[in-house]
């Protein structure tokens, strides 16, 4: 879980350097690279969230800022019931605000786990910081269907490493060195939930995965589809962007 | 026969102290009886109807495993449809539609976990007595607003009081996150009421619109004419809304712990019933003795003149069943007579115990079916039971020594 905003930053920002830096030929260069790349965006998108569960479905969409690996701002924009609604994230704190109610609150260590706004995202997908050369070691492996198209690296993580996960594996297209997939597994080997990327566009200037699919293998019936609508990289953001006062500011800059 | 049923009509009005002695006994033990099967039906009466009028009702109707398995998608999807049905039926007094949700309540820098149950005030009013559970302030208006009332519990735990404001915050139906302001309208009872954990209860319009539920309800609650009928007039809901989704479920499923603990202490009536019945029919062995006994001379005769021992048992036997069939009319009048007057008046409790808003001042007895067949049944069988020693005592007599004896 720890990986999604990772994974979130790395194709709205980076993929398109990763691209550009030739045939990765070894995987720690290739994840090492991908650290590195993190570190010094900025990054303002839109994206749309169709969240489908057994009782209800909804489509929220959201402004999206980062900067850094460490700081995260969302504001929601639609539907009217939850417009205004935002959540800042900074280092391992993370906070909501319900303008209804004009509140900010600390999120819990408690309640990490939780939901995010009722998607298939926990709080903790937005919070982790994951760097993969430092928490997991990777390596190529060929599954039993090997597509000649693509890389395969599973990942593990370190020792040290406090993660949900015994394995992650990563399917990366040889061509552009964009992923396709990536599969979590528990500490027991089963697959637990899978990300599916796919509708490769360009989008500020870069190319990249429009939508990314979220299946929870355990919770039947239960997706989060994140679509892009558009977004901006390396661009100039406003120094109070990721402070609780923008949180109150129900206005979207 | 009909000779032995006269001898016996005869017997019994021949010696009348004897016989109004023994009668007096029989008949002071079936009131005695039936009045403490009275005061106890009474009691479980008035227990059962402050229990289920404080908030549960006769029987609720839910979407099918909600009982089990709370959940908030758990839900009566058409509640008008099902409150259209139970207006056409004759059992059904009143009903009235809830909702329920966890929540998160804040208040200054204070947050506790709440529950929310959203209720219709009007129907409530005619269905249960939560309105009257209030400690300070009013009931829950009419018209959907901010105003609530707030479990003393919930007070205290956010420290707020009447016309203060606070936020709940939970999660809706739509998947949305629930928050709003609400304001504390009143405070139920801490000690009368039945909302014991932190309790938010709102107009059902309202949390509705805070659960982000539409016209969905979870939870009907059914007041029957008769709370001893529940369990058929439950039965009979469920076959009149015909809908396998939903669950109609009377008190004793519903209330399960305390349905439990009234039989247990029901059980404890019983030991004492069982004692009671067990004085009454030594009494009655006593006289019956008393009177056999005293007579042995007569029965020698009987025996003298070529009565078969069989006719003189059935004599005897004759005798304390018409003996106690009439002491169980004088029984059965004055115990009738009792239980009637003390179901109108009650016996007074020095310290009147109080629960969901009700006070519980009077002990009540009732009038039931089981007041009279249950003693009637015990009397006669004692009766029986106990003639059956002296009956075979007489019909063994030997003449001679019968004769004899003074």
């Amino acid at each position: 879980m720890r990986r999604t905003l990772s994974a979130l930053l790395l194709f709205c920002c980076l993929s398109p350097l990763i691209s550009s830096a030739g045939p990765a030929t070894d995987v720690k260069t290739l994840l090492d690279r991908v650290d590195r790349l993190y570190r010094s965006d900025r990054s303002r998108a839109a994206m749309e969230m169709a969240i489908v569960t057994p009782e209800w479905s909804r489509t929220l969409v959201m402004d999206f800022w980062t900067e850094g690996l460490d700081k995260t701002f969302i504001r929601v924009r639609s539907p009217a019931r939850d417009a205004g609604s935002a959540t800042l994230r900074k280092g391992n704190e993370m906070w909501n605000y319900f303008p209804k109610i004009n509140k900010v609150m600390k999120v819990p260590p408690s309640m990490m786990m939780g939901s995010w706004m009722g998607s298939d995202f926990t709080n903790d997908d937005l919070v982790k910081e994951s760097t993969l050369i430092d928490d997991y070691t990777g390596e190529f492996f060929s599954p039993e269907k090997t597509d000649p198209a693509l890389y395969y690296i599973r990942l593990k993580p370190k020792k040290e490493t406090v993660s949900l996960w015994g394995a992650i594996e990563l399917e990366i297209r040889r061509d552009d060195l964009l992923p396709v997939n990536e599969r979590y597994y528990d500490e027991k080997g089963r697959l637990q939930r899978t990300m599916e990327f796919s509708d490769m566009a360009e989008l500020g200037g870069r190319r990249m995965p429009r939508v990314m699919r979220m299946v929870p293998v355990a919770k039947k019936g239960h997706v989060t589809t994140i679509r892009y609508l558009d977004a901006e990289f390396d661009l100039e953001l406003p120094a109070d962007t990721f402070t609780l006062r923008n949180l109150q500011r129900v206005k979207m800059r | 026969m009909k000779l032995i049923f006269r001898m016996a009509l005869r017997n019994v009005f021949r010696n009348r102290r004897r016989s109004l002695l023994t009668g007096l006994m029989m008949a002071g033990g079936y009131a005695l009886f039936a009045l403490t099967l009275g005061m106890s039906e009474g009691t479980y009466g008035s227990i059962i109807d402050m229990f289920t009028r404080s908030r549960t009702g006769h029987a609720q109707v839910r979407a099918a495993g909600y009982l089990d398995k709370p959940s908030l998608y758990r839900t009566i999807d058409d509640p008008e449809r099902a409150g259209r049905v139970l207006d056409g039926l004759d059992a059904v007094e009143a009903w009235a539609p809830r909702v329920y949700a966890a929540s998160l309540a804040f208040a200054g820098s204070k947050t506790v976990g709440a529950q929310v149950m959203g209720l219709d005030p009007a129907r409530e009013r005619l269905a249960t007595r939560i309105a009257t559970q209030l400690s300070s302030g009013v009931f829950i208006p009419e018209t959907p607003s901010a105003g609530v009332v707030i479990s003393a519990r919930l007070a205290s735990a956010l420290a707020i009081g009447i016309g203060d404001e606070f936020s709940l915050i939970g999660q809706g139906a739509d998947g949305s996150i629930a928050n709003d302001n609400f304001r504390v309208a009143g405070v139920l009872s801490a000690s009368e009421s039945a909302f014991d954990g932190p309790w938010c209860l709102m107009h059902i319009d309202k949390a509705r619109e805070f659960m982000a539920l539409g016209g969905r309800a979870h939870e009907l609650v059914l007041v029957f004419t008769d709370y001893r009928e529940a369990r058929e007039d439950a039965a009979r809901v469920s076959a009149a809304l015909a809908d396998p989704g939903l669950d109609v479920q009377p008190w004793q499923v519903t209330e399960k712990e305390f349905y439990q603990a009234m039989l247990l202490d029901k059980k404890g009536g019983d030991i004492t019933n069982l004692i009671i019945m067990a004085i009454v029919a030594v009494g009655v062995l006593n006289t019956v003795l008393m009177a056999v006994l005293e007579r042995t001379r007569e029965y020698g005769v009987l025996k003298a003149m070529g009565t078969r021992p069989a006719a003189v048992f059935g004599l005897i036997m004759t005798e304390v069943f018409l003996l106690a069939l009439m002491s169980s009319a004088a029984g059965a009048l004055a115990g009738a007579g009792l239980n009637h007057w003390l179901s109108v008046s009650g016996i007074p409790i020095p310290e009147p115990i109080s629960y969901g808003g009700v006070k519980f001042t009077h002990m009540l007895s009732a009038v039931t079916a089981e007041t009279f067949t249950r003693p009637l049944a015990t009397v006669i069988a004692a009766a029986l039971l106990v003639g059956v020693f002296p009956a075979i005592k007489a019909a063994r007599v030997t003449p001679v020594k019968a004769l004899g004896s003074r």
